[in-house]
């Protein structure tokens, strides 16, 4: 396992990866955030998550949904070789669950 | 899960930019539905209101009037939010960069549901006040009924000659110092009949007439 922050290169591929934990959530902004290491290329990536109607995510929203499962992926902004022009997202292309974290813990 | 759950969450992501366009769109359609529905009123209440009016009992007028006012403000407040929120106003002048586009976008989306949340329910009142207003229409005469005419009955003394003189019971419509006009209902219609008070024996007021 190469350290936190350690980015492989890998081709870009969409590969399923099970549960993954580790994650940390903060609200930026109106968004909320879930940061974490991608468990295909190691690089940290996040992803945003907003609410349906443009609000700004309050603490309460974001308790709402805690501890939910949901999909995310990689979006660690690195180049992977022949990531598709129409792949409309700019990591490895892995994707897995995680339970969204607290905010704050 | 599947591919699927990550396509679900790149579109859930891509959602951001389209959400100005979704909220204009709801609120279009609830401006159209809302103009369609005030004209309709509108032109029901020129054309049949004064008739209607006509058989109202005077509470029942002053309640309808108020009920439409209210309808009519009610359609139109909620008509002009949904212009809002599809439209807007031309905003300030500012340089236009990928924040301020994005401030911008959330702000107007927000002005928009703010807008449509507060023209939903006025809408629904001014439909409360329209349906209030045609039950007053329907029920006037239940909910106010007219207060009933009170009858003066006469009793007349006799003829000099000494025949009874039948006494009459009718609607008074004048009094003067020397004579009483009394609107009689009779088989043949309606009649005033003017009874000199010096035939008068005695007056009494009655709900109804006897007989």
């Amino acid at each position: 396992m190469p350290p936190v922050g350690a980015h492989l290169s890998e081709e870009w591929a969409e590969v399923e990866y099970g549960l993954q934990e580790g994650f940390v959530s903060t609200i930026e902004g109106d968004e909320l955030v879930v940061h974490g290491e991608c468990p295909r290329c190691h690089a940290q990536t996040a992803w945003n998550f907003r609410t349906g109607q443009m609000d700004e995510v309050s603490k309460a929203i974001a308790d709402s949904v805690a501890a939910q499962e949901t999909t995310i992926l990689c979006a660690c902004g690195y180049t992977h070789k022949n990531r598709p022009a129409d792949a409309n997202e700019n990591g490895c292309g892995a994707y897995w669950p995680i339970k969204i974290p607290e905010v704050g813990q | 899960m599947s591919l699927a759950d990550k396509k679900w969450a790149k579109l859930a992501d891509e959602q951001q930019f389209s959400q100005l366009q979704k909220v204009h769109g709801t609120a279009a359609n609830w401006r159209t539905a809302l103009l369609a529905i005030t004209s309709l009123f509108a032109v029901v209440t020129i054309i049949k209101g004064p008739e209607k009016a006509a058989d109202l009992s005077s509470t029942g007028k002053i309640v309808v009037a108020i009920l439409v006012g209210i309808a009519f403000a009610g359609l139109l407040v909620a008509s002009g939010l949904a212009m809002y929120a599809a439209y807007g106003f031309p905003s300030r002048e500012k340089l236009l960069t990928g924040e301020t586009l994005r401030e911008w976008t959330a702000s107007e989306a927000r002005t928009a549901r703010r807008c449509l949340k507060i023209a939903a329910p006025v809408f629904f009142g001014a439909f409360v006040a329209v349906a209030g207003a045609i039950a007053v229409t329907w029920f006037d005469k239940d909910w106010f009924p007219p207060s009933p005419p009170a009858f003066l009955y006469v009793e007349r003394t006799d003829t000099p000659s000494g025949v009874a003189r039948a006494p009459i019971c009718g609607e008074l419509k004048t009094g003067t110092a020397t004579t009483l006009v009394i609107k009689v209902k009779k088989a043949t219609g309606p009649e005033e009949q003017t009874v000199p008070l010096t035939d008068v024996h005695r007056m009494a007021v009655l709900a109804e007439c006897p007989g």
